[in-house]
């Protein structure tokens, strides 16, 4: 089979100039019949929007930011690249794509599934790597991919109710501070148990009294930057200066403030 | 006649003025800088490989990127620059392919469609058996005539660029070029198009 053009016993049709040719590749064209070569054109950019999918060996690179062994290519000033000799690792790589050349469609589907993003998704979304790595790998996948991870605890209301009992609600306290507040001088109220409130109450701390538990992992500094994580951009990306604390720029008008004193 | 546009690209393919700071960040090993890279430019990487027939685009688009992002403390320069420089890298990493494998590029059944995530599958298809059309345009092409549209189309590189690219003079690109779509132009006018 001949390429395209080569036929000499083809009649030519008139020959593009290169303004034309600059045109068509932009997207525009002036004559009707360039119409379908500029949406020939169009279909072939097109195939830059699709999704690319990252290999598992990537994506926990970028997650562990580590490139250490990878056979790098080296920048040439000149124009070019100027390669290192591929390594052990590139040649693994290699020889097992080879392999999976000679599979059917189907075959290399299912081993692509089984050996590639979606097994480290499906490692990632079991929990099967330590914490750290979980976070850092998950993060790069929902990034560099469509693949999103559902951070919603499994049962929510087990969650509520435990969140409850560590002491975001004690009801005991609350109902005797209301008793307090509004009843100050009611006989017999202060400090004083009715019958039966005792047990009542003893019931009540064992269900709701706060229960210090230790967390798992010591808290963040928040006064310690992280230098991985990107910078904010004043105002948010968007320039949206709503979260930003404004500065005051007259002093308050309230009788607390007291202007400098002049001396004569 | 009044000219006619097409919009053909959405959204920019291009990191603009922040550059600078992602490249730093990724040169400092931090991943939302490799991350940033990595989807600026690997979908057109991955569209520049499967048009030109590779078995496993995705597989040598992850292959470049990791060349890539080893390699990063050696590189200099602008955006455009180092756009030039990752598909020189893919364009090699093509041609070690092809020496390897010592087969013309094909055209293979996609399995785009059987993994996609989400259930728009009639859309999908179109989009495949679009794509899949344009591919079987270009494999016709002569392998010089395709690398040059794919470089100026998909990985939108200018005429000195693509030049750096593949190792050719600006005048041998504009020849290329102009021969590539003129040889395409005349398939469709033989096939009365589309698509």
């Amino acid at each position: 089979m001949t390429a395209l053009g080569d036929d000499v016993n083809e009649m030519p049709p008139h020959t593009l100039d290169d303004e034309t040719v600059e045109a068509v590749l932009r997207g525009e064209f002036a004559q009707p019949e360039l119409r379908p070569l500029v949406e020939v054109v169009g279909a072939l950019r097109a195939t830059a929007a699709l999704p690319a999918r990252p290999s598992a060996e990537l994506v926990t690179r970028i997650a562990a930011g580590d490139f250490a062994g990878v056979p790098a290519a080296a920048f040439d000033p000149r124009g070019g690249v100027a390669e290192t000799p591929r390594g052990k690792v590139g040649q693994v790589v290699h020889a097992g794509r080879s392999k999976l050349a000679a599979m059917s469609t189907r075959a290399k589907v299912a081993v692509g599934l089984a050996a590639g993003i979606t097994a480290l998704t499906g490692v990632s979304a079991a929990g099967a790597l330590p914490d750290a790595a979980q976070d850092r790998v998950e993060s790069v996948i929902e990034v560099v991919t469509p693949i999103t991870f559902d951070d919603e605890p499994a049962e929510f209301g087990q969650d509520v109710s435990d969140d409850a009992r560590d002491g975001g609600v004690d009801g005991q306290d609350v109902s005797e501070r209301a008793r307090d507040a509004h009843h100050p001088d009611e006989p017999g109220d202060q400090g004083r148990d009715q019958p039966g409130d005792q047990g009542r109450r003893d019931e009540r701390k064992s269900d709701d009294a706060p229960d210090h538990r230790p967390t798992d992992q010591p808290a963040a500094d928040p006064t310690r930057p992280d230098p991985t994580r990107k910078p904010d951009v004043p105002g948010g990306r968007d320039g949206d200066t709503s979260q930003l604390t404004e500065r005051p720029t007259e002093p308050p008008t309230t009788t607390e403030y007291e202007p400098p004193v002049r001396m004569p | 006649m009044t000219a006619v546009r097409f919009v053909l690209r959405e959204g920019a393919l291009t990191i603009g003025n922040g550059f600078d700071e992602v490249l730093d960040a990724a040169r400092s090993r931090a991943p939302w800088g490799f991350e940033r890279l990595y989807t600026d430019l690997a979908p057109v990487v991955t569209g520049y490989l499967r048009m030109h027939g590779a078995a496993e685009p995705d597989d040598l688009a992850s292959e470049v990127f990791l060349g890539v992002f080893a390699g990063l403390g050696s590189f200099r320069g602008t955006e455009a620059k180092f756009r030039s420089w990752v598909f020189t890298i893919a364009h090699r990493r093509l041609t070690d392919e092809w020496r390897r494998s010592s087969r013309r590029p094909v055209v293979p059944t996609d399995p785009l469609i059987l993994d996609r995530p989400d259930g728009h599958v009639e859309d999908e298809v179109m989009e495949v058996l679009g794509s899949r059309r344009v591919r079987e345009l270009c494999a016709e092409l002569s392998s010089d005539q395709r690398e040059v549209l794919l470089l100026r189309v998909v990985a939108d590189l200018t005429v000195d660029q693509v030049a750096d690219v593949i190792g050719k003079s600006s005048g041998a690109v504009r020849a290329l070029q102009r021969r590539g779509l003129n040889a395409l132009r005349s398939r469709l006018a033989r096939e009365g198009v589309p698509l």
